[in-house]
């Protein structure tokens, strides 16, 4: 119950950056779409009016443009950003919001579950908007080609499918769907931990900030390589199961790290 | 009681708190005296658990403390400066289960203050009340307050002086860190003098009065030399 009143207030604190977000990332993707589309037409006209074209637009050189890659990176730092400043930003200034999160008689981890699961709520609330906003995408720009009687080749799954960057949005089925919540839980949990550890020591060193880092860095490289030693001796099914164990114990390991320094350590 | 057995506190290579033990018993008054730096601040903050000892105990009637018993009042808010003060109510009663919305409105009510007002638009002694407000407002039986009285007016000060002998803060025990010892000197039953993160006396204020005929300050000016 009290993680929901937590998660409420978290989500209320986002939600002005998060719509400003959202909507930014729209404006930017219809205002290169009617750039693409105008410039695409006009070229095609000129061709036309001196031969006949011998090709076929298609929604993935679209995606394939540079502002629709870039609006996507753009939201991806958004919440990679997102996900260091939750935190950051209780403990700016003198009057340090974290106090009285930290004051509050109430398991700690309450703190840490509500600004995780806001972290996914955005998330997935903003492959939510760029599903939609794709989809009027794809309607708009094969309505005003066919209007302009230009031919568009391959569908829209098609140039989806062949997008690496937008695979986490319309994943192939419901196994890849989890793998990638999983993989992107995992990326803000090594996030939280990293804060939690700076923070709990920033006050006794300088090198805060690299000693997290290097604890990190050590958490991420000792199964990497061992990995790397028992790849060749494994079979497939086998190696799907330690790379699962791996993920598992990553995620249990960053959790416990997080726990032990926001209970014990942190320091405000 | 709150009793703080044994606590040390290093920040990179300085020692901030070298070992230091006290007690404050429940409806007494406790100041932490001393001059900047000696530690008084962390040692409040570390009882709380915001800054933790790195060695050390701390009890609450014998048990570790619970938050739900000891409430802090630092000296600067602890709420976003957007939010108004009836943002911070709703907060603490969603949060803080002892929270009680009758004696804030008394407070609110004794300290003149306007439920409707932004943090980022009052004044420092304003502040200081709201904070008050809040902390004992969680009805806890210790409440430990860190310099309450730092740069605020007169006015503000003599308000907060009245509360303490009010029947508000009745059976409750207070730890209070404070420069300006003379405004409620005649209040504090017992004092605990700081240097250097060790304490340096530890006296009942009415004996030393009493026996010695010396106030808290002619005790501070022996031991600070100042």
């Amino acid at each position: 119950m009290n993680l929901l009143k937590l998660l409420g207030w978290e989500v209320e604190r986002a939600t002005k950056p998060y719509l400003i977000l959202i909507t930014l990332l729209v404006v930017a993707q219809f205002a290169w779409l009617g750039f693409f589309l105008w410039s695409e037409t006009n070229m095609y006209e000129e061709i036309r009016r001196t031969g006949t074209p011998d090709y076929v637009l298609t929604f993935a050189n679209y995606l394939g443009g540079t502002p629709f890659i870039l609006s996507i990176g753009v939201a991806v730092a958004a919440m990679v950003f997102f996900s260091f400043w939750i935190w950051y930003r209780d403990f700016q200034g003198r009057g340090t919001f974290m106090m009285r999160l930290l004051l509050m008689p109430q398991k700690r981890m309450i703190v840490f579950g509500a600004k995780l699961v806001t972290m996914m709520l955005m998330i997935l609330g903003l492959f939510s908007v760029q599903w939609i906003a794709l989809k009027l995408q794809y309607i708009a720009f094969s309505s005003w080609l066919d209007s302009q009687m230009i031919p568009v080749g391959g569908s829209f799954e098609q140039a989806i499918r062949f997008d690496g960057a937008l695979s986490p949005m319309y994943p192939a089925s419901f196994v890849n769907f989890l793998i990638h919540q999983v993989l992107i839980v995992l990326v803000i949990l090594f996030i939280f931990a990293f804060v939690l550890i700076e923070r709990s020591l920033w006050q006794r060193t300088l090198w805060s900030p690299i000693i997290a880092i290097l604890m990190l860095g050590a958490l991420i490289a000792v199964p990497v390589t061992a990995f790397f030693f028992l790849e060749s001796r494994l079979f497939m099914d086998e190696m799907m199961v330690v790379v699962g164990l791996g993920l598992m114990g990553w995620m249990s390991v960053t959790v416990w790290l997080s726990r032990l320094y926001l209970t014990k350590k942190l320091s405000v | 009681m709150i009793e703080v057995l044994g606590v040390k506190k290093r920040y990179r290579k300085k020692q901030v708190i070298e070992e230091v033990s006290f007690t404050a018993q429940k409806g007494e008054i406790t100041c932490l005296i001393g001059l900047n730096g000696t530690g008084k601040s962390t040692i409040l903050k570390g009882i709380m658990g915001l800054t933790p000892f790195d060695q050390g105990t701390v009890l609450v009637d014998g048990k570790p403390i619970d938050l739900n018993r000891v409430a802090f009042v630092p000296d600067h808010s602890t709420f976003p400066i957007h939010f108004t003060i009836e943002q911070c109510e709703a907060f603490m009663r969603d949060f803080y289960p002892k929270f009680d919305p009758k004696l804030f409105a008394r407070l609110v009510d004794e300290f003149k203050l306007f439920p409707e007002d932004k943090l980022n638009e009052l004044s420092k002694g304003t502040l200081a009340k709201v904070n008050l407000a809040l902390g004992i407002a969680q009805d806890p039986d210790y409440l430990l307050l860190d310099e309450p009285f730092s740069g605020i007016d007169v006015f503000s000060k003599e308000q907060i002086v009245e509360l303490f002998s009010s029947d508000i803060m009745e059976d409750r025990g207070v730890l209070i860190t404070t420069h300006e010892i003379e405004d409620i000197e005649y209040l504090v039953d017992k004092a605990v003098m700081l240097n250097r993160g060790r304490i340096v006396r530890e006296f009942d204020v009415e004996d030393v009065r009493f026996i010695h005929g010396k106030s808290i300050v002619d005790v501070m000016r022996e031991e600070y030399g100042a």
